[in-house]
């Protein structure tokens, strides 16, 4: 049993102390304040968080990774390899910091961690996926290289121009028997050849003027595609514009 | 009504307004409560007192912090959690792990009454009194607030700031420590 006496001086002592000025209560408006530094840190992470979010699919987007899993195991092992891995590093230690913060609250630290993770992973995800059809790391992007904000150009320069191993984005200038020519945004140009082994998972039926990624093997500048697939967004404009009809150009077959 | 009849949580507002004297009330209801689980906890004599006296000091300094939409017992409950954590910490003889598994996977909720199949309330409190020493820190702390302090599982989540379905496993963990304890005897 506990023995209480021993206890018997503690308020005695306690109210002694607060009495003579040793302890002190701390005002109400510091834990105001630092009320408010969290749910301004946590808004800080969740904007920094989304806009890495987003600029990780602009970038893979923009090297034609986004789109290299629909052919196949190839295309997956190529994704993977093209993904922005200092970035994805960097989001990772976010996400963390902002569950720290979140965890604060009750409504987080009554659930286990991995709802939360869940929840904040979704959230990010599908916010990141509207950002990106805003197409608003592409006019960030165009604007840096207009001379605009100085400060972020090497950011996108770095990153938003990364090339993925094995993965061509281009547009079709000439459609040719066995393939095509494909200039990519650098303006230079590739023949692209087909083979029987080839894969087309929609379709193969392409026009000049036709946005395309090819997974394949570069030799000097023939591309030979183990996967072809035409894609909606156009480096030239934003992908919002890419709604609209595109001028009509007659589709021909390749053959 | 006087200052006896009323609430925690209307006397922590009396405080907070500048009423000192008040204080002690809460240190009077709240004492012998924080007391026992510095005892269960932190297993140790003399020093048990400096630990629950630190506990009201810090109550006091940080009272303006205290949400009256909430209920007074978690909070200082929570306080004297942290503090007692700080004291093994400090003491360095334990091993303390924040880092919780349990905490990051949903599990079955587990009820008060298939806890109490392989034990009634009655033996775990004799079998604690025996075998608490030996149990880990955790287990020792989840037993307390259950057994001794009688606390539901929503009040020990926010004491601990555990999601309320770890406390459910983790006291079923700590009972089968407890029943391994036994069989080695």
């Amino acid at each position: 049993m506990i023995n209480q006496e021993k206890f018997n001086s503690i308020k005695d002592s306690v109210l002694t102390k607060i009495k003579s000025g040793q302890i002190k209560m701390i005002p109400k408006w510091q834990f105001v304040l630092k009320a408010f530094m969290v749910i301004l840190g946590i808004i800080i992470l969740g904007l920094a968080l989304l806009y890495l979010a987003s600029f990780i699919i602009f970038t893979l987007r923009q090297s034609g990774a986004w789109f290299a899993p629909t052919f196949g195991i190839n295309g997956i092992g190529a994704f993977i390899t093209s993904l922005p891995w200092l970035l994805i590093i960097i989001s990772i230690l976010f996400l963390a910091f902002l569950e720290i913060l979140v965890r604060k609250y009750s409504f987080a630290y009554r659930k286990p961690i991995l709802y939360s993770l869940v929840a904040l992973i979704g959230f990010v995800s599908v916010i990141s996926l509207i950002i990106g059809q805003v197409g608003f790391h592409r006019s960030a992007f165009k604007f840096t290289k207009e001379g605009f904000i100085p400060f972020a150009r090497p950011f996108y320069e770095k990153f938003g121009q990364m090339q993925a191993d094995g993965i061509y984005f281009g547009e079709i200038s000439q459609l040719k028997d066995s393939g095509f020519l494909m200039v990519n945004r650098q303006e230079k140009e590739y023949e692209v050849l087909f083979t029987p082994e080839t894969r087309f998972p929609f379709g193969e039926d392409f026009a000049e003027g036709d946005n395309v990624v090819v997974l394949g093997d570069l030799n000097n500048s023939l591309i030979t595609a183990d996967g072809i697939r035409e894609v909606d967004e156009g480096w030239h404009r934003p992908p919002m514009m890419n709604m609209m009809p595109p001028p009509s150009i007659p589709k021909m077959n390749r053959y | 009504m006087t200052t006896s009849e009323k609430t925690d949580e209307q006397i922590a507002k009396m405080v907070q307004d500048g009423d000192l004297q008040s204080f002690g009330v809460l240190v009077d209801r709240y004492e012998s409560k924080i007391a026992r689980y510095a005892q269960r906890f932190l297993f140790r004599g003399d020093d048990v007192k400096d630990v629950v006296q630190d506990v009201f000091l810090k109550a006091y300094t940080n009272i303006q912090s205290f949400n009256l939409n909430r209920r007074f017992s978690p909070w200082i409950y929570r306080i004297a959690h942290n503090e007692f954590i700080n004291a093994i910490k400090k003491r360095g003889k334990e091993p303390f792990s924040i880092f919780d598994v349990d905490t990051i996977f949903p599990h079955l909720t587990v009820s008060d009454e298939s806890l109490d199949k392989d034990f009634d309330k009655k033996t775990v409190i004799e079998e604690l009194n025996n075998s608490f020493k030996k149990l880990d820190t955790k287990h020792r702390e989840i037993l307390t607030l259950y057994y001794y302090e009688e606390m539901g599982y929503k009040e020990i989540a926010d004491i601990l700031e555990i999601p309320i379905s770890t406390v459910g496993v983790r006291i079923l963990r700590a009972k089968r420590e407890l029943k391994k304890e036994l069989e080695k005897k």
